[in-house]
């Protein structure tokens, strides 16, 4: 049977403010869940969470057991690195705490295998300090794949990379996790991205579930209309992609 | 796929290859030292050629001549031993503390340890004939001890609101004008000959070093070691950034907390034998990771290695060039240090690096 990641009735306060309350959801591993919904909603918070770098009332457990959290892979929205490691150092760096004084071959060959997969074998020689914003997150993505993790949490992970990059890095996660049968949660923006990428969306609207499962059902005109504010159009490409076309974004109480 | 072999294949080589030329960096500096050591060991006001300290040094300290073995053993040997020491620590612990800060202008003396030592050494020296203990021993001590409370105090206002580089550089600087406050008042109070006293203490100077000294400082680096090498890749790792290392697993508080204990005790073992020097701390690192760049497995061996060729040098050069009484090395660092700032500050802003 696959693991669950169960939450149930997770709540963070930060200061005197209620990002989360009495969130309950239950996902299974081998797929890629969208974390979907408007800016602060408590995407990040609950990713925070589960990676336990927030505290947090509620349980969080992963196949029934307390989530250990080296068997987790998480990758913070605000990340940029200003270091002179090399793009492969900080890959390796993926590894820290199971890294030698002496580095082998073998986990050198896999760091460089990623990289190599990410399409940027290129830039492994150089610097961080001299990568891009995007460079910086196909590194940082390529580290946390390195920590083979069971559960991955990407927070905006593909926010700085062009579209490309974007279709290329959610292919290799869907690698990922048909090769591993981890579990990736990942929290987007671009509700066509998560439309095609994802096997399941998690909405997220004021630090709850607004709806979950497929993207067709959870994602749906009035959903958008009722947690987003916006009219939408859902068209489908002649390629059968399913595309949202946002038309007029006044719905808003507070506009 | 073979093209991809091939690149796996050059990226490892790549990778060696660093980590070759890193290795035979630490070698070249290493044999500069050892350079360095026997230039120190031929230079002083009584004057001995090579020769001579090398039929000095295979004689050992109870050898046939009394007056080489005496200058060489007993005067020259302790100072130049204490020079690599204490320029070893002061290396180790400004590379650790900027790293653990994230901040290149941190050095053993942002913390204010420096100036907490200062201050027990002069409460030593004005309370001296109070103690039934012989002042060579009670003035080093106490310096030690008011590190530790430095140290301390420092933690503890961190410990109000999370140990973050900014809280630490801020208790720091309190720190740090808290004890310079209680330096001057004592300064103040003293009588002259004991003022007096306590100027010399605070120019750091190798004249006052002695095989006491030497096994102390040697005992507390040494302790020190194994505590470095576990947290390398901790402190590689956190060059990362907080938010990253955190992510990565690592609990980023307890090695900043750690770090700063031993960054505590290798100031404390530098400065309480021979008096405040500046600049190294705050050059070495620089110095270090402009040569070998940021994988501390490189770096912090460097940067303890080119301390000590920073402090043997300033020593050779105090000996040159006023052999009848010899210039105290802290003078020597400051001085010397401020065009070699300016040296690595120019050559990372060509590089494109802030």
């Amino acid at each position: 049977m696959r693991k669950h990641l169960l939450l149930e009735n997770v709540g963070v306060q930060r200061g005197r403010a209620t990002i989360l309350s009495g969130f309950t959801a239950s996902v299974a591993a081998g797929q890629i869940v969208g974390l979907v919904g408007p800016n602060g909603t408590g995407k990040s918070t609950l990713l925070n969470a589960i990676a336990g770098l927030v505290p947090h009332s509620g349980t969080i457990t992963w196949g029934g057991d307390r989530l250990d959290i080296r068997e987790v892979g998480f990758m913070p929205q605000q990340c940029a690195v200003r270091a002179e490691l090399t793009a492969l150092e900080v890959v390796l760096l993926g590894r820290h705490e199971r890294l030698g004084w002496q580095i082998d071959d073998d986990t050198l060959n896999s760091a460089a295998a990623i990289l190599q997969s990410f399409g940027i074998a290129d830039l492994a020689g150089r610097r961080m300090l001299t990568l891009s914003g995007g460079q910086q997150q196909l590194v940082l993505l390529a580290q946390r794949l390195l920590r083979e993790p069971k559960l991955l949490l990407l927070d905006e992970a593909t926010s700085a990379l062009d579209i490309r990059h974007q279709m290329h890095v959610l292919r290799l996660l869907r690698d990922y996790v048909a090769r591993t049968g981890a579990l990736v949660l990942i929290a987007i923006h671009d509700l066509n991205l998560a439309a095609r990428y994802s096997d399941t969306v998690l909405l997220l609207h004021s630090g709850r579930v607004a709806g979950s499962g497929a993207f067709d059902a959870a994602v749906t005109p009035q959903t958008l209309r009722s947690v987003y504010g916006i009219e939408a159009e859902f068209l489908v490409s002649r390629s059968g992609t399913r595309l949202i076309v946002p038309l007029s974004s006044c719905a808003l109480a507070s506009d | 796929m073979t093209i991809a072999i091939d690149d796996i294949d050059a990226m490892r080589a790549t990778y060696r290859r660093a980590s070759a030329r890193r290795s035979v960096c630490l070698l070249v500096a290493m044999v500069c030292l050892c350079a360095f050591m026997v230039l120190d060991l031929t230079t002083g006001p009584s004057g001995l050629p090579l020769s001579e300290v090398w039929q000095g040094l295979q004689a050992g300290p109870n050898g046939a001549d009394r007056t080489i073995a005496t200058i060489l053993w007993h005067l020259r040997m302790p100072q130049t031993l204490m020079g690599v020491l204490v320029g070893a620590c002061l290396g180790l612990a400004g590379l650790q503390m900027q790293t653990i800060l994230s901040n290149p202008l941190a050095s053993p003396f942002t913390l204010g340890f420096s100036a907490a030592a200062g201050f027990g050494a002069a409460l030593a020296i004005m309370f001296a004939q109070l103690i039934p203990v012989p002042p060579y021993l009670v003035v080093p001590a106490a310096a030690f001890a008011m590190t530790l409370i430095a140290c301390g105090l420092v933690y503890l206002i961190a410990r109000l609101s999370g140990a973050t580089p900014e809280i630490l550089v801020l208790g720091g600087i309190a720190v740090l004008f808290f004890f310079q406050s209680l330096q001057s008042l004592l300064q103040f109070l003293a009588s002259p000959e004991v003022l007096q006293q306590i100027v010399f203490w605070l120019f750091g100077s190798l004249l006052k070093a002695t095989w006491t000294s030497v096994t102390v400082c040697g005992l507390i680096l040494l302790a020190c070691v194994p505590f470095v090498i576990r947290t390398s890749w901790a402190l590689t790792t956190l060059r990362l950034g907080d938010a990253n290392a955190r992510s990565l697993g690592l609990s980023v508080e307890a090695v900043r907390r750690q770090t700063f204990l031993i960054v505590a005790l290798l100031t404390a073992a530098a400065v309480s034998f021979v008096g405040t020097i500046g600049f190294v701390g705050l050059i070495a690192p620089h110095v270090a990771r402009t040569l070998v760049g940021e994988d501390h497995r490189f770096s912090l061996p460097l940067a303890a290695i080119i301390g000590a060729i920073i402090l043997v040098g300033a020593s050779v050069f105090g000996k040159i060039i006023s052999p009848a009484a010899v210039i105290p090395v802290g003078i020597i660092t400051a001085v010397a240090g401020v065009p070699m700032l300016f040296a690595v500050i120019a050559s990372r802003g060509r590089g494109g690096v802030a």
